[in-house]
């Protein structure tokens, strides 16, 4: 059954997994979230796409640079 | 704050940087293109990566710059001149972004067939616009920039609990308007 509390704790270490690294329990508490909850699963999957766009984004202003192409002006 | 690396080689930069910025006090004009020079790129790129604009983001590079040495007094340790520069042309960006107009907020949301687009960077720039200036900020200073909250915390003068915070928000409402978008 799905545990509002349970599930903010969730989704506040899914993010913070992008700016630390998670204790062993906290990684573990997450792989087992993850495979009960299905919303979860999803806002985790969301997240990670939609913030590596940005990354994708960064990694694209990198390679043009890479290439030395002028910029614009 | 932003040392160029560690090691022997790194003191040895900083140590150049920290001569460059007294002789650029005293109005060296050599010194201070030095400074420019090592530190340009990245103040074009943390600008335009901000302000979404490559014309803005090198006026905003040169306004840094002027304002750096204008106020170079105000820079205690000369080996910080980095982090004192990159941060005054955050703060520029961060006023240019008030200083715009409100622009409308219409946004068509991508049909399925647009999918893949997503991942253009024009798009992800529609989208980051889309976010008040200050989540926009702090989202691109995190995921682009790659900064820790302390380290934006201090370029931004917040306390690192609104960094913490401010990035909560802007990263739920950049997932909603990436799934808006995505359809």
């Amino acid at each position: 059954m799905r545990n509002p509390l349970v599930c903010r704790k969730f989704r506040r270490l899914a993010t913070e997994a992008r700016d630390r690294e998670l204790t062993p329990s906290e990684k573990a508490f997450l792989g087992h979230h993850a495979a009960a909850c299905k919303d979860c699963e999803e806002f985790e999957r969301q997240t990670s796409a939609s913030l590596s766009a940005i990354a994708l984004r960064k990694a694209a202003r990198s390679l043009r640079g890479t290439l030395g192409r002028p910029c614009t002006r | 704050m932003f040392k160029i690396g560690r090691g022997a080689r790194s003191m040895e930069l900083a140590l150049d940087e920290a001569h460059w910025v007294v002789r650029a006090r005293e109005g060296q004009e050599h010194s201070m293109r030095l400074l420019i020079e090592r530190h340009r790129n990245r103040l074009v790129r943390v600008a335009s990566n901000i302000l979404r604009d490559a014309n803005e983001a090198e006026d905003v590079a040169q306004e840094a710059f002027l304002k750096a040495f204008r106020e170079l007094d105000r820079l205690r340790d000369d080996q910080a001149f980095s982090g004192y520069v990159y941060r005054i042309c955050v703060r520029l960006c961060m006023d240019r972004l008030r200083s715009r107009r409100a622009e409308p907020a219409e946004f068509e949301s991508a049909t399925a067939d647009q999918g893949e687009a997503i991942e253009n960077r024009v798009v992800i720039e529609r989208l980051l616009d889309r976010l008040p200036y200050d989540l926009r900020v702090t989202l691109v200073l995190r995921e682009v920039e790659q900064l820790s909250y302390d380290e934006i915390a201090e370029v931004l003068r917040v306390p690192v609990g609104t960094v913490r915070s401010r990035l909560h928000a802007a990263r739920e409402k950049f997932r909603a308007l990436w799934l808006e978008a995505v359809g």
